[in-house]
């Protein structure tokens, strides 16, 4: 069942062909309680940003870039309680993305709540990691 | 809404695996500790509605025609291309 092949059209991206297994399942996104099947679409080949393309909502789809490429102390900062929402107690077991909101100028990556992927079960959750303030001085 | 009533050190099941207690009243606040999987994501309201409403603004604005060269981190003054 894992390697059969899915395919949707998609508003935004057009036709989306994916193996099952490579579905990211989310339990719900604030916003988007019903969004639940998600996959990973690259926006250019080797480019930073990719789409989170709902597969159950297929108007909906987020911009996101890699966590670590728009704040490094971001990513660092996953720790076990940030990694345990999606079943993972080591950083190599998950990818992290932030949503980029494109209708600001410059466009703003959401840091404060990143998008956690578990690269073996593909699990997906969105989870808050607060922004520590700047130090005075 | 469901609507109970409970006292102090008294608590709430939810499911098989989430249990809220009521652990302090003091004026009109309430201090209340929650046991749940680490997989439950537990939010105080106003946290989870600015999600959903910067979520919402990131799908509805959904547009990539060429890959911006400045993203700025929320919350920070770091960019991923200065």
């Amino acid at each position: 069942m894992s390697d059969e092949w899915l395919q949707f059209e998609h508003a935004k991206l057009g036709r989306l062909r994916l193996q099952r297994a490579d579905l990211l399942e989310f339990d719900g996104i604030p916003g988007f309680p019903s969004a639940r099947r998600f996959t990973l679409v690259e926006h250019d080949e080797g480019g930073r940003f990719a789409w989170l393309a709902c597969c159950d909502d297929l108007e909906l789809a987020f911009p996101v870039i890699p966590l670590a490429d728009v704040c490094p102390e971001q990513w660092q900062a996953l720790g076990p309680d940030q990694l345990s929402a999606v079943g993972a107690s080591r950083l190599d077991e998950v990818e992290a993305f932030a949503i980029v909101n494109m209708c600001r100028v410059p466009a703003e990556a959401n840091i404060e709540a990143p998008l956690l992927i578990h690269t073996g079960t593909r699990h997906g959750a969105q989870i808050f990691l607060p922004v520590p303030e700047p130090s005075a001085g | 809404m469901l609507v109970l009533t409970r006292r102090l050190r008294e608590g709430i099941r939810i499911g098989s695996d989430v249990r809220i207690v009521v652990l302090g009243v003091s004026g009109d606040q309430v201090r209340i500790g929650i046991a749940a999987p680490a997989r439950k994501t537990i939010l105080r309201d106003e946290v989870f509605e600015r999600l959903a409403e910067a979520n919402c603004e990131a799908a509805h604005h959904a547009a990539l025609p060429d890959e911006p060269a400045v993203v700025r981190a929320t919350g920070s003054e770091k960019s991923a291309n200065p």
